[in-house]
């Protein structure tokens, strides 16, 4: 594999370090002898600077950062010196951005403050985003990772199961099922997570699959480990890690879902600000004041964007340590 | 094939391991597949038997089977037996299996950049089979580990144990998974392509240190190889399998001296000799081996072989003496290489210009 991050090859390919490379292994003589050692030493240090001078990039930093500003709103909206969310100052409403100190990100039709607005409004969307993965990714995960590795009739009707589930237009389905269970914090949370878990399963079930022929698994069985050991211990650390990769892009997913359930009035109730009821008010002012809209819907962007690019990168060395071991 | 009895465990004479008529198939949508078919062979304690042969002749499914490890949704129940120190394996529960292996029986796997688990560091990994078969502590195992990397010669053992295989080189990764499968001091070791991962010079070391460990620790070691030169002089005796069967069973040092099956022959005569000038073309053997689902009735050599007569069509031959003095290898052939039998029906074929299966042969080939 000619990849640039082969770790046998940047090994090699390491110029000026000073030391003649020798793979390690080849100049090894059979008896432990004095040298190896030293010849090997130089190799491993030299790989643990390589990992560190490979540059993040300016733009997964900015996302870190956000995503960092973001989290932190949201926890501590209690504490930051924000208006009241539901404060309303109706001889102050509409006020565009950046005008007054007071209100940095401009006033909506009620005179509410934007700002404050959309730090509480974080907290639905990201507390029904993270419960839902959570939900979602450790219950698909778990019978992704047992039908894929015993397989047999289970699998066959699981995934049966799986398909239809994934067939269905998964919005239709959220409306229904919300409109049976409630609009509470907890029954979005909890419906959207379940009605994740498919997707999860299918993840889960094909990483196990790709990782269960492996030869490793077959030599743990082989040293007579049980099966639950060769499940939990061999087999599940190496789903988690492309499975996590994959649920924090999908965090994002289903920000942008309960963005449009709020947008239609189908989240949580008034007066708790969502980001997508922000947006929803916002429509009303759409000609006169645009930004009540646009404040929400730029930072629901940016926080979306944020977790791709987090999400993407993190793929991207996963990968690079699934293929290359 | 006469049939032998049972090997009483108690028996100091009998073999560590001994397969009778094994026979491996597996169900495919355009039919069953025969992977392993009759095969038969005795290995003792201390011993090494070579088992050769190209890809697809059955050499992985016969090592996964020994060790009753195949567990292929769509494998049909195998035929004959497998006893490990009188213990039919192919019957033994798998609680018990489990028991056995990494314990007396042990595998070291072809490619060490699979089989060492990328998310565990190596003291882990080296630690397990003594944790799961030996009463010891964890600190106890630790240190354990530590002699066994040092054993294989693997230079500063300690500080291996907490690193991760990726940072380990193939040879040394290989020199891993051989400390692991030798942990619990196993009596068989089932050795499958455990160098073709690895460049040359790194082979040598593996097959060597291989080899040191079954002479000090008097194990059996079973080494599968598609390579005839990774056998000859590490072990005792070769199997040479084709399709799916033994065809030769020998000494390893009466093989490389006198083949008795041509395909062993031409195997050997297609190994590249150091003396030939650089440029010699490599001789090849014409001809693919059967696909497993449309294998000839007579001999499944027969379509590629310079020696094919009219009866290895008809009739498919079993393993036998070769010759009436030669009792102690066997030969799936009609007309042994070396043999009167063997050099008339080579001389008929040259002189026809043709086999009997239509292989053209030239006048000047040599097998």
């Amino acid at each position: 594999m000619p990849r640039p991050e082969d770790p046998q090859q940047g090994r090699a390919d390491v110029p000026g370090d000073g030391t003649t490379t020798v793979e390690p292994g080849t100049g090894v003589p059979a008896t432990p002898p004095q040298t190896p050692g030293e010849e090997a030493e130089p190799a491993a240090t030299r790989k643990r600077r390589r990992r560190k001078r490979r540059p993040l990039g300016v733009m997964t930093w900015l996302a870190l950062v956000w995503l960092v500003l973001v989290v932190a709103g949201a926890v501590l909206a209690g504490i930051l010196p924000l208006h009241p969310p539901a404060g309303t100052d109706v001889l102050n409403n509409l006020r565009p951005p950046l005008e007054s100190m007071s209100n940095p990100l401009g006033t909506d039709g009620l005179g509410r403050d934007l700002l404050s607005r959309v730090v509480y409004g974080s907290r639905v969307s990201l507390i029904v985003a993270f419960v839902a993965v959570a939900i979602g990714s450790t219950i698909g995960g778990t019978i992704g990772l047992l039908v894929g590795y015993f397989r047999g009739k289970a699998d066959t009707l699981v995934m049966g199961f799986v398909d239809v589930m994934l067939a269905f237009p998964g919005l239709v389905l959220l409306l229904t099922v919300i409109a049976f269970v409630g609009r509470s914090l907890t029954t979005i949370s909890l419906t959207i997570g379940l009605l994740s878990i498919p997707i999860y399963t299918r993840v889960s079930r094909a990483n196990t699959m790709a990782v269960a022929s492996r030869e490793f698994v077959t030599a743990s069985k082989a040293m007579g480990a049980r099966t639950s050991r060769v499940l939990f211990r061999e087999i599940a650390p190496n789903v988690i890690l492309p499975l996590s990769a994959y649920a924090l892009v999908t965090v994002g997913v289903i920000i942008v879902l309960e963005g449009a359930l709020s947008f239609l009035g189908l989240s949580i109730d008034q007066p708790t600000p969502t980001w997508g009821g922000i947006i929803n008010e916002g429509r009303r002012h759409l000609a006169a004041a645009p930004h009540v809209s646009a404040v929400p819907s730029m930072v629901m962007f940016l926080t979306v964007i944020s977790l791709n690019l987090v999400g993407d990168k993190l793929r991207q060395r996963f990968d690079v340590k699934g293929t290359n071991l | 094939m006469t049939t032998i009895p049972p090997h009483p465990p108690t028996d100091g004479q009998a073999p560590l391991l001994s397969v009778r008529d094994l026979k491996v198939e597996f169900d495919s949508p355009a039919g069953t597949i025969t992977a392993v078919d009759g095969v038969s062979f005795e290995l003792s304690a201390g011993r090494a038997l070579g088992v050769v042969g190209e890809s697809g002749s059955g050499k992985t499914v016969l090592s996964r089977v020994i060790m009753n490890l195949l567990t292929v949704s769509n494998k049909l129940p195998e035929q004959g037996e497998v006893r490990f120190r009188g213990q039919n394996l192919l019957t033994t529960r798998r609680k018990q299996l489990r028991k056995l292996w990494g314990d007396d029986l042990a595998m070291v796997f072809q490619d060490p950049m699979t089989s060492l688990n990328p998310t565990m560091k190596i003291g882990p990994q080296v630690t397990e089979p003594l944790l799961l078969h030996r009463k010891i502590s964890r600190k106890a195992a630790r240190a354990r580990a530590e002699e066994l990397l040092r054993e294989v010669g693997i230079p500063e053992p300690g500080r291996r144990l907490n690193q991760y295989p990726h940072e380990l080189s193939g040879g040394m990764r290989q020199r891993v998974t051989i400390a692991i499968a030798l942990a619990c001091d196993p009596v068989l070791l089932i050795a499958d392509e455990p160098t073709t991962a690895l460049d040359v010079t790194v082979q040598a070391q593996i097959l060597d240190l291989l080899d040191r460990e079954r002479t000090d620790r008097q194990m059996g070691l079973i080494l599968i190889s598609h390579d005839l030169g990774v056998v000859e002089g590490r072990t005792d005796d070769v199997n040479v399998m084709y399709a799916g069967r033994v065809v030769e069973s020998a000494p390893t040092a009466s093989v490389f001296k006198q083949p008795r099956h041509p395909y062993t022959a031409s195997l050997i005569g297609s190994m590249p000799k150091i003396e030939d000038p650089s440029h010699t073309r490599l001789a090849a053997i014409p001809g693919h081996p059967p696909h497993p689902l449309n294998r000839p009735s007579g001999c499944k050599y027969a379509p590629r072989c310079q020696f094919a007569q009219p009866r290895c069509i008809e009739e498919d031959p079993a393993l036998m003496p070769p010759t009436d003095e030669e009792t102690d290898r066997g030969t799936a052939c009609f007309f042994p290489p070396g043999t009167d039998r063997g050099e008339e029906a080579l001389a008929r074929n040259r002189a026809a210009g043709y086999t009997a299966t239509g292989l053209e042969l030239q006048p000047a080939e040599v097998s």
